[in-house]
Parts: structure tokens; C-alpha cells; sequence
């Protein structure tokens, strides 16, 4: 009798300790807001995760250090999704498991798109760094979505606005993108909005890739061959790779000069880094992409650019600047609703003007930022200190970019 | 009219790298029966250590010959290494064993490229004498891929003689056939294993230091060759050198025709192949019917 007395009062404890025990260790508690960072940490694109992370703590260290938000100290949990959706998708499990609800980062459009069901089912906020597919806030919107990058649709149709202003004696654009429904897709949107601000500008060869392959040398013949000798004056390329796939398609285009037969050369989706690890084999590239540090002269990016370049060594760059802005977005949305619930900071999101080091910038009722999109030059200089140099940089304006 | 030279010249290139990735591979089955998924983590390293020794510096092509050279011989070190304190283990096991127990050094040697290397993409150099081109005739031929095609030459013929006409390959085809009888007839297996082991991870260095002037290198370079140099063992004929080398010319003008004509179907092209090979002769292009992994130049 006294045995069995002692096990139901064990199992009430017990049961009423699994109960709270989200309210007492990760959920948000009353000092603390755990914001969870889902990203890609190891593997081929470990730099985009760890340097989104980067830019997160350092928001994350400023505002607790000017006394935190609403009273509360901010604190990044830090997860892995390798990215691949299915691990995206247990990640966010985790998080809600342990009561944070609070999410941002997302390495790609389909760790965002796989997150975005599981996240409104259980009423969680996902912030995505990286997903740009326009999808997530047209066709699959949610409104527990917001994205802080441009979307694929805003950085194509700035490229065409760069193309148009600026290379306007180049009259044929020739393309060199991956192999899925956004490269395609992306490639039409772009010869085709530059054929509406320049009705006599054709569009060229393209060539598509496998996302995966290394050896790229067929797909590199099969663009120089369709080229006419005159095409170093009259020829422009759409380079819509990232990362490896650039790497290889610079390194094995070398020895037919292949970027040498183009008059521009616009990089939709590319970044700094991809100029620092190929250094002087770098060829002159337009980056069209979220941002440069040296491209905004706001108080706020002086501020980050020169806080970053004393904790990590180095300017921040776009993945960088993803972390730290979102951040601050959600900080004025904390602000701003003096509350943590999920539903208040949708609403606080898209009433708040959010700082970021790119100005003030609003969300509109589709949950994207209205925003400039950056375009910067970087190519290879042996003689410079990381054997490359970004000379010159612009930003297209928001009214310019097509949402 | 597309010119037909221009992907004849890119599938052989395309095809000798392949085949100098995937020899090693035919190589160590072949003799010891084990189905080395850590052979793309040797040939990761190979990329790095040609990294690492070349300082990221473009070098005369002397210089970086010998490097590459110098990576594979590397590699081999650490194959040795990893032969006598692991794979010793594997070769009693049934084949599911070992390729499970490789699967997971590949894992392994993943982590120790990001923990030595870093996070960060790296990027080596090409020699810039292997920038230009030959020209014969109408035909222009990268002279990188020119260099390829003498080392790969040098692979075939310089296997070909160590099995077929040496004593030394005697003992490997011995062993490779029957390795207790090879021991009751006082051969060294575990000698011979240890020297053709080796031999099969040095050819995947030297094939990782030869592709890390083309791509960049990061940690998953180990998985990205890996699975074409399994298709290509596998419709060469495991544990055929000369099978490996058909096949991997295959599939290196297979693609670049596809390319070139057929763009939609290139993707497809290993598995096209893969599945035409494998219809009409299981046992692969100069595999034997019947048990496999016999030796075989």
C-alpha cells in the first residue's frame, strides 16, 4: 500500500517535471530569449553557417552588452542542418521541443521550404537568411516567413537594371548557370527583363551545369566554341553559379580564356569569398548579390564593419551581414511588441522600420524587405595583399528592383 | 554543324582522370577483395597535401609535378598506416563489413580536411606552362590535358608490367587468386598487401594532386569523384586495370558528346551507361564471369 502511494506520488513528480521542464531550461524564459540559428555548419558551405553565425553573435554580444531588449538577454542555440532539408526539418523539431520558437539563418530555399509547414503548424517564426527562391513569399507564402536577403526574382532583375545601365554596348547576353528549376527560371527572368529595358539585346548561348560536377570542361567547350570572334566587344555573360561550381568553371575556362571573350562577366548569386579563394586567377566579375561592406556609407555598417573586422579579423560579408541584420530585425520587433509571442512579432515585424547597416528598411505585406540590391566588382591582382581587388561597387535602388 | 573534335578532345581528358582517379580503386579490390570507400578521402588528401606542399602558389610545371608526386607518395603513407591498423582487420570480414568500415573512415577523413584545412574553400594553382594548348592540325588539346594523357599512359603500361611481367606480380595475382594457398607456398600476404595497398592509395593521392589545379578544394572533395569511380570499377570489371581504363574513356566521351549534342541527357550519362553495361555484361567490360575480384592487368 505505502509502495504503491509512493509511486503514483513519483510519477506525479516526474510527470509534472517533463511538464515544466521546457519552461525551466531552453524555452523563453523570463530573462532570456533564445533565438534558434538553423544553418549550415559543416560540410562544402560550412563558411556560409559560420560566418552567418558571426554576424549574429556580434548583434547578439552588442545588444546585451547596451543592457539587451525589453529587459531580456538574447542567446543564439546554434543548430546544424548540413544543408539538407530532412535535417533542417529535425532541427526545428529540437528547437520547438525545447521551446524556442524564435528561428533564423536557413542555408537554402529548400531547407526553408521543407521547415516552412512544420514551423506554422507549431507557430514558430523562421527568419531565412539564404532563401532566396520568390516562391516563399508568393506562391508558398507563409506569414510565419520573413526573409532578409533579396529574392532570386529581385537579384536577377537588378542584374538586368546593371546590365542595362551599364553595359549597354553588349548585344547579347550568353548564360553559364546550374542545372534546376531556379537556374532556368532565373535566366528567363533576367533575359527577359532586360529585353523589356533593351528591346535589342538577344539572348545567347546557355549552358546549364549538374549542381554537382566538378569536371566541367565540356560545358566550358560547349560555351566558347558558340561564341563569334568578336564576342570580347559585343558579349556579356550571366554567371549564375556560387562556391564550387564557380571555382571549377574559372579554373577550367582558363586555359581557352574563356572570360577573356566576354565584355562583362555579372555573377547573380556570387560573393567576395569566391574571389578570395581564387585570388589572381580571379577574372573581372560583377557581383550582384546582398551586400558589401564597403557599399553603404550608413553609421550602423561603420559600426559593423569595423566591430566585425575586430572579432573575426576580417570584413564582414553578405552571410555576415544576413546574421547581424536579422538580428537587429528582431530586436525591433521585440522592442517594439514587449512580447516574445510569435503572433505579436509578426505583427511588430511588419509594422517596425528595421536598421540594418544597409538603412532603414520595411517589410512589406508579402514579408520582404524593400530593399537595395548590391552590385560590386572584384577580380585578381597578384600584386595585392589577398590577390584580388573589388574596385568599384554600386546599389541598385529598391524602387528599381522588382519584387 | 558542331565540330565533333572539340568533345573527342574533352571525353579523353574527361576519360584519363577519371581512370587515374578510379585506378587505385580497381586496384586494392582487386587484390585484397575490399571495397574502399575511403579511397575519395585519400584522394582528398592528395588534393590538400598538393596544396599545402605548392604553398597555393602557381609553380613552374616541373615544380608541380613533382609535388603531386610528393602528395601521392604522402598518401601512400598514411594508406600504409591506415592499412596496418585498420584494414588488416577488415580483410576476414564479408564485403558488407569492410565497406561499411571504410564508409565511415571516409567520415572521418571529412572531418580531419575541415579540422586541418579549415572551413574556407582553398585553391591551387595551375602551372602556367599547362595553360596553353597543342595544336595538331585543326585539333587544339589543352596541355594539361596532353600531361594527363602521359600519366595515365604511364599508370596502364607501368601496372601492367609490375603484375604481369615481374616477380614481384607474381606473387600479387598469386595472392590475389588464392591467398592461403599464396601463404602455404610462403608468400607474404600481409607484405604483399601492404605494398599494393599502398601502391592503390598513392594513385589516389596522385589523382587527388592532379585534379586540385581544376576545382577548389574543400572537405567534400572525398565524395564528389567517388561515386564515378565506383560506376567505372564496376563497368570496367573489378580488379581490372584495363577495364577501368575503357571504362572510364567511356564515360569521359559519353558525356562530352552528350553535351555537345544532347545536352538534356547529360546528367544521365553515368547511369545511362551504368544500366547499358550491366544488361548486357553484368560481369563488367573485362571482368570475369563467375566469382569476382581476380587481379588483373
Amino acid at each position: 500500500m505505502i509502495a504503491r502511494r509512493m509511486l503514483i506520488v513519483l510519477s506525479a513528480i516526474f510527470t509534472f517535471s517533463v511538464s515544466i521542464a521546457p519552461a525551466l531550461s531552453g524555452a523563453q524564459g523570463a530573462a532570456t530569449v533564445k533565438i534558434g540559428l538553423i544553418d549550415t555548419i559543416s560540410g562544402a558551405f560550412a563558411e556560409v553557417g559560420t560566418d552567418t553565425q558571426h554576424g549574429a553573435q556580434l548583434a547578439v554580444d552588442e545588444i546585451n552588452a547596451a543592457g539587451g531588449v525589453d529587459g531580456r538577454r538574447l542567446e543564439l542555440v546554434v543548430k546544424d542542418e548540413q544543408l539538407n532539408p530532412t535535417a533542417t526539418v529535425q532541427a526545428l523539431r529540437e528547437l520547438q521541443s525545447a521551446g524556442v520558437t524564435i528561428t533564423m539563418g536557413y542555408a537554402s530555399s529548400a531547407d526553408c521550404l521543407a521547415a516552412l509547414p512544420v514551423a506554422a503548424q507549431n507557430d514558430m517564426l523562421v527568419m531565412g537568411s539564404n532563401c532566396i527562391a520568390t516562391a516563399l513569399t508568393t506562391t508558398k507564402f507563409d506569414k510565419h516567413f520573413f526573409r532578409i536577403a533579396p529574392s532570386d526574382e529581385m537579384l536577377t532583375s537588378a542584374a538586368a537594371q546593371f546590365a542595362h545601365e551599364r553595359f549597354a554596348s553588349i548585344t547579347t547576353w550568353d548564360a553559364y548557370a546550374p542545372d534546376y528549376v531556379t537556374g532556368h527560371d532565373d535566366w528567363n527572368f533576367f533575359s527577359e527583363k532586360l529585353r523589356h529595358l533593351s528591346p535589342d539585346v538577344k539572348a545567347g548561348k546557355a549552358v546549364f551545369v549538374p549542381l554537382a560536377a566538378q569536371d566541367v570542361r565540356s560545358y566550358v567547350t560547349a560555351l566558347s566554341s558558340s561564341l563569334p570572334g568578336d564576342s570580347a566587344k559585343t558579349h556579356g555573360l550571366y554567371l549564375a553559379t556560387f562556391g564550387g561550381a564557380t571555382a571549377a568553371v574559372v579554373k577550367q575556362g582558363k586555359p581557352e580564356n574563356l572570360f577573356g571573350k566576354f565584355a562583362a562577366t555579372i555573377n547573380v548569386g556570387g560573393s567576395e569569398p569566391t574571389a578570395a579563394q581564387l585570388g589572381a586567377d580571379f577574372p573581372d566579375v560583377w557581383f550582384v548579390y546582398d551586400y558589401y561592406h564597403r557599399a553603404y556609407a550608413t553609421a550602423l555598417n561603420r559600426r559593423f564593419v569595423a566591430a566585425y573586422q575586430k572579432a573575426y579579423g576580417d570584413a564582414p560579408n553578405s552571410w555576415s551581414y544576413e546574421g547581424y541584420a536579422t538580428i537587429y530585425a528582431l530586436r525591433a520587433a521585440i522592442d517594439r511588441a514587449k512580447s516574445v509571442s510569435v503572433d505579436k512579432l509578426i505583427t511588430a515585424l511588419e509594422q517596425t522600420p528595421i536598421p540594418t547597416p544597409k538603412g532603414i528598411l520595411r517589410y512589406g505585406p508579402d514579408h520582404e524587405l524593400a530593399q537595395p540590391v548590391t552590385v560590386f566588382e572584384c577580380k585578381g591582382d597578384a600584386s595585392a595583399p589577398k590577390h584580388y581587388t573589388c574596385p568599384s561597387w554600386t546599389a541598385i535602388p529598391a524602387d528599381k528592383v522588382a519584387k | 554543324m558542331h565540330n565533333l573534335s572539340l568533345p573527342l578532345v574533352d571525353g579523353l581528358g574527361q576519360g584519363v582522370l577519371l581512370f587515374l582517379i578510379a585506378s587505385g580503386l580497381t586496384l586494392v579490390y582487386g587484390v585484397m577483395r575490399v571495397l574502399n570507400f575511403s579511397h575519395g578521402g585519400f584522394f582528398m588528401l592528395g588534393a590538400y597535401f598538393t596544396y599545402s606542399l605548392a604553398r597555393g602558389q602557381a609553380l613552374p610545371a616541373p615544380a608541380l609535378v613533382a609535388i603531386v608526386v610528393a602528395a601521392g607518395l604522402l598518401t601512400a603513407l598514411v594508406g600504409a598506416l591506415t592499412e596496418r591498423g585498420l584494414f588488416r582487420r577488415l580483410y576476414p570480414l564479408p564485403e558488407i563489413s569492410s565497406l561499411l568500415g571504410t564508409f565511415a573512415l571516409l567520415l572521418v577523413f571529412e572531418g580531419l580536411g575541415r579540422l586541418v584545412w579549415g572551413i574556407a574553400p582553398l585553391s591551387q594553382p595551375q602551372s602556367p606552362a599547362f595553360l596553353g594548348r597543342l595544336h595538331l592540325g585543326s585539333v587544339s588539346i589543352p596541355a594539361y590535358d596532353v600531361f594527363l594523357y602521359a600519366v595515365g599512359a604511364a599508370v596502364v603500361f607501368g601496372l601492367e608490367w609490375l603484375v604481369e611481367k615481374t616477380e614481384f606480380g607474381r606473387m600479387v595475382r598469386a595472392t590475389a587468386a588464392d591467398r592461403q594457398m599464396a601463404a602455404l607456398l610462403g608468400i607474404d600476404v600481409e607484405r604483399v598487401f601492404l605494398a599494393m595497398f599502398s601502391l592503390g592509395i598513392f594513385l589516389a593521392g596522385l589523382g587527388g594532386g592532379l585534379v586540385s589545379p581544376l576545382v577548389g578544394l574543400t572537405p567534400d572533395l572525398a565524395v564528389s569523384f567517388i561515386i564515378q569511380a565506383f560506376a567505372i570499377v564496376i563497368v570496367g570489371g573489378l580488379g581490372s586495370i584495363r577495364g577501368t581504363l575503357i571504362a572510364a574513356l567511356f564515360f569521359g566521351l559519353l558525356n562530352a558528346y552528350l553535351v555537345a549534342l544532347r545536352p538534356g541527357l547529360a546528367d544521365f550519362s553515368l547511369y545511362i551507361g551504368m544500366g547499358v553495361f550491366l544488361l548486357l555484361r553484368p560481369q563488367g567490360i573485362m571482368g570475369r564471369a563467375g566469382p569476382a575480384g581476380e587481379l588483373n592487368a
